[in-house]
């Protein structure tokens, strides 16, 4: 199992002195309960997740999803737009209601609570969005953007909220001595240092990171991944990581797990699933990341025959298997009956899954589009 | 030479008059195109990529004051110099352009048909008939099926991906000789992504037309360009073939870039070793290197002169440092 | 290491071409607006002391007098009006209650129009609907004929000018508003701040309303001219301010009649009142410039 990789030990974070400064006995100390207790950081259902469309039709976002993060480890979740990754990201947050099933954070059974009840809970729930830009409050100076949090719960005080803000900044590779500026004066990727300093002031258990670095420049993307990984380190946060690109995704995350219209197709450690991908959609979305070499062509025509067209509309899913319209092993069956995700390999939780009826003969006879 | 090249732009530089003076969108950039050939330019936000190539056809940011300098010669003739009604000649019949956004590139109140049927019949003789008709052909050969019955919908009835063929469809319709596609791949999905880049590529060989891909990522270029060429800071840093490029880098920065792509035979926590600092957003003038303060081989040649950028050698390079200090530093950087 | 600076300013100067030149003025001219809001300001709290003769003391024979003519009172700056009067003591009396009614008015209405806008965008549902139909409800109505009335059942003065005039504004004020939060409320940063914990009080105060203030401070630089000049029609057919209480408006509505002989009576103070509009308008932007850096 990959999750004990990077669980923090003994080299302890030089910002626990933080947690300390909580009130007393409000909560144990998270770092000795994570080792008392192996359940998962989040533990979800059978969610389900609607949207009414304009035309007053339901479209189903997520259909019926099951997940788990465990504490201190990343979940990447791949896929293209309009599979529902971002839904299910914010159904996780309670930002948008749920039509079925549960979400169990830490313990805790998320569906059904009030917005009152949620308040306490986000204090170990929080996110990092795609666009940095807007998501800092353009009126606010970042020492107080960083602090936000500790604030709304009434956390710390003054005094004590401005040198975390300034030691926050600090730990984010932010320069102290610009506290007092305000966001638009930050470059894409400073800003997304200083939102994920914000995410981080109250120690969350989990971090939701919606395509936290697709907006940023490639070297600066580097740089914030590096970040994100050092502030796992430090913190023992656990992430669930959202993209469309699995090239960003493989460095943070320990399993992955692949989503196309609404379903998990796939689900495996993360040097699993690079090394060896049994869904036709996993390999294809593999071959679609375009290495600077020659054989960059190649992928073109395997992605080519792996993933012809476009993925349908979700006014509009396929019967049976949800590939089935783009697939090349597709046959009766596939329109016919949908898959489960089974597992394939290793144990009941680290395990590989697929959502695939030919997934043996697929490995068999697919193009080895392999992610070396 | 007899016949000139296809496009032969000559130390071209694009001004910008601010608030706050005047900012480089590139500085001094050269360069030349074959017919038939597919040219890459890479480089991030700011770089001046995008800026060389709308100054190709006189198409600028609204509310700039642009002061152009240098020459850009389409077949001999002065770009830098037409009339806006000569310009208009060429955009679109001789130079094709795909745009970042399929989503705003396209009027969403007027049918696909309309975009392709009017653009040809500015351009071209035909008729409405016979351009009705070619436009239903480009929509099969951009792979968009059902194309009698497509010409006849509106835009936001695509998808990114369709929207995008449309795109291209749009911009090859009056046979163009350069097809410039600035980011055209960038918003999309990434096996959509693909299917764009191969149909790209197989449209350059079948109207032997000539490309500039301009992008950030090398993986696009390693995938559809012959010869590539990285922009920094306003400026050309480093020029060759496609290969030689990527296994040999010459510049500093070209290295950094190759550096942080995909590599799934690693351990996948390891860690990334990304360029320091950023790019600058505003290009003044200023002496020597402009990679010079990101640059971890920089010394004080590199912040007093520029490094010039030979116009001969099919690899060429703008550094001072030697190939094989950069190597060398490269290796180290990699063993780690 | 996101925060290396970039390259260092150019110490050898512009090659090609030289800078634009930048005007001197550029970026210093806000005192001069400061100055002439400090003037008002000072007229409105002293104006009897500051006011170079009496504004009331009428002299027949110096009717209708051009600015800077002499009589044996002195100097009349502005000339004088139909009766005689000193123009710019009258300007000057005039500010106190001009300003007063303005700003009140116009705050009021702005505090009215935000709450309805900013419940109606946030809340959205019924609140919406019923907010919604209010302001519709109010702008179909011919307000001034309606204010005359109220003005002539209340009786005209000055409290029940101030609790009518912002009848006059705060439905495009909730308009505004209403969009304005219908676009912050699905910012990510307003998103963000839900995620982080935040109640609905929070998110109003320690978001929307700051990032509503830009918004507001126009709307005040436009509605309070167009409350001015509301007072002004009003009190000239006199369900407004009476004599001998005066306001610009009230000076503006005198001098009507004389437009053709007298134009000073209708321009000057029409001139006050755009200086003070001006005035916050220029100084709100500034202000606005110097938060964002």
């Amino acid at each position: 199992m990959t999750r004990t990789t990077h669980q923090p030990t003994d080299q302890e974070p030089a910002g626990l002195d933080n947690r300390a400064a909580r009130p007393a006995g409000r909560r144990p100390a998270p770092t000795r309960k994570r080792q008392d207790r192996p359940d998962p950081v989040l533990r979800v259902r059978d969610l389900v997740v609607r949207h009414s469309a304009s035309t007053g039709a339901e479209l189903t976002a997520v259909d019926g999803i099951d997940l788990e993060v465990r504490a201190g480890e990343t979940l990447g979740l791949v896929g293209e737009s309009g599979c529902g990754k971002s839904s299910l990201a914010n159904a996780v947050l309670r930002l948008i209601p749920t039509a079925g099933g549960s979400i169990c954070f830490d313990g805790t059974e998320l569906v059904g609570r009030s917005p009152a009840q949620m308040r306490d809970i986000r204090r170990d729930l929080q996110v990092v969005f795609q666009d940095p830009r807007s998501s800092l409050d353009p009126r606010m100076r970042l020492g107080a953007i960083v602090t936000e949090a500790l604030r709304l719960h009434g956390l710390n005080n003054r005094r004590e909220r401005r040198r975390i803000a300034l030691q926050r900044l600090a730990e984010v590779g932010i320069d102290p001595a610009l506290a007092h500026r305000r966001p638009a004066q930050l470059s894409g990727g400073q800003q997304q240092r200083v939102a994920l300093a914000r995410a981080l002031v109250t120690q969350p258990r989990l971090v939701v990171l919606d395509e936290p670095v697709s907006a940023l420049d490639v070297s600066v993307q580097a740089q914030v991944i590096n970040l994100l990984q050092d502030m796992q380190r430090t913190y023992g946060t656990a992430y669930l990581f959202i993209a469309h690109n699995l090239a960003v995704v493989r460095h943070l995350s320990h399993r992955v797990a692949v989503m196309y219209l609404g379903k998990i197709v796939e689900q495996a450690p993360a040097h699993n699933l690079f090394r060896r991908p049994v869904h036709p959609y996993t390999k294809a979305l593999i071959a679609s990341v375009l290495p600077p070499r020659p054989d960059a062509r190649a992928r073109l025509e395997a992605v080519r025959r792996l993933a012809p067209g476009e993925v349908p509309s979700l006014a509009a899913v396929p019967s049976g298997c949800r590939y089935h319209t783009r697939c090349p092993f597709a046959d009766t069956t596939c329109k016919a009956v949908e898959p489960t995700l089974v597992r394939i390999e290793g144990d009941h939780a680290g395990g590989h899954r697929v959502a695939c009826h030919h997934w043996e003969r697929v490995q068999a006879a697919a193009p080895q589009v392999q992610a070396r | 030479m007899t016949s000139p090249r296809l496009l032969e732009v000559d130390n071209l530089t694009v001004c910008f008059s601010t608030s706050r003076g005047e900012v480089y969108g590139t500085d001094d950039v050269s360069f030349s195109l074959d017919h038939g050939e597919t040219l890459g330019v890479v480089g991030e936000s700011g770089s001046g990529k995008s800026v060389t190539a709308t100054s190709l056809i006189g198409v600028h940011p609204p509310l700039t004051r642009v002061r152009t300098t240098g020459s850009a010669k389409l077949e001999g003739r002065d770009l830098l110099t037409m009339s806006e009604q000569e310009l208009r000649a060429v955009r679109g019949a001789e130079i094709g352009y795909v745009f970042q956004d399929p989503l705003t590139a396209l009027n969403p109140s007027l049918t696909v048909g309309h975009h392709l049927v009017e653009t040809m019949l500015v351009h071209t003789d035909m008729n409405r008939s016979a351009a009705r008709r070619r436009a239903a052909e480009l929509l099969d050969l951009v792979g968009i099926p059902n194309s009698a019955g497509a010409l006849d919908s509106y835009p936001d009835q695509f998808s990114g991906g369709m929207r995008q063929r449309v795109l291209v469809a749009l911009a090859i319709s009056c046979r163009p000789k350069l097809l410039i596609a600035d980011e055209a791949t960038t918003a999309l999905d990434p096996t959509v992504q693909s299917q764009i880049l191969a149909l790209l590529r197989s449209l350059c060989r079948e109207l032997s037309m000539a490309m500039i891909m301009i992008t950030h990522d090398f993986g696009v270029i390693a995938a559809t360009c012959d010869r590539v060429q990285v922009m920094y800071a306003g400026r050309i840093v480093e020029r060759g073939p496609v290969a030689d490029v990527l296994a040999h880098p010459g510049h500093p920065y070209t290295a950094g870039l190759l550096r942080l792509a995909p590599r799934f035979e690693l351990n996948h926590h390891h860690r990334l070793h990304p360029i320091p600092g950023r790019a600058p957003t505003v290009i003044r003038p200023q002496p020597g290197c402009r990679f010079a303060p990101r640059c971890e081989l920089a010394d004080d040649r590199c912040e007093r002169e520029v490094p010039p950028l030979s116009a001969d050698a099919a690899h060429t390079h703008a550094c001072w440092r030697s190939s094989a200090e950069l190597a060398a530093f490269t290796e180290d950087r990699t063993a780690e | 290491m996101d925060q290396t600076p970039a390259p260092p300013a150019d110490p050898v100067p512009a090659r090609r071409t030289p800078r634009l030149r930048r005007n001197p003025l550029r970026g210093r001219l806000w005192v001069l607006w400061v100055a002439v809001l400090g003037v008002i300001a000072l007229w409105a709290v002293a104006g009897n002391l500051l006011a170079p003769m009496d504004p009331y003391a009428q002299l027949p024979a110096v009717r209708l007098l051009p600015p800077l003519a002499r009589t044996e009172a002195g100097l009349h700056l502005l000339g004088t009006d139909a009766l005689g009067r000193d123009l710019f003591s009258q300007i000057v009396v005039a500010s106190r209650l001009t300003l007063l009614i303005g700003t009140c008015a116009t705050l009021i209405g702005l505090a009215v129009g935000a709450v309805v806008g900013i419940c109606a965008g946030y809340f959205g549902g019924w609140i919406d609907r019923v907010a919604m139909r209010l302001t519709e409800a109010q702008t179909a109505m011919p307000m001034f004929l309606f204010a005359i009335l109220l003005m002539a059942v209340a009786g005209p003065s000055v409290a029940n000018l101030i609790a009518l005039l912002p009848t006059f504004i705060w439905p495009t004020v909730a308009r505004v508003i209403r969009a304005e939060t219908l676009r912050l409320r699905t910012e990510p940063f307003v998103v963000g701040a839900i995620a982080l914990g935040a109640n609905r009080r929070q998110v109003v105060f320690n978001h929307l309303l700051p990032n509503l203030t830009p918004r507001l401070a126009v709307l005040f630089v436009i509605d309070v001219g167009q409350i001015v000049l509301a007072e002004a029609g009003l009190s000239f057919l006199g369900a407004g301010v009476q004599e001998p209480d005066l306001t610009w408006g009230v000076l503006i509505a005198e001098g009507r009649p004389y437009l053709a002989v007298a134009w000073w009576l209708t321009v000057m103070p029409g001139l006050a009142l755009a200086a003070a509009v001006l005035s916050v308008s220029m100084l709100s932007r500034e202000m606005e410039r110097r938060s964002q850096t």
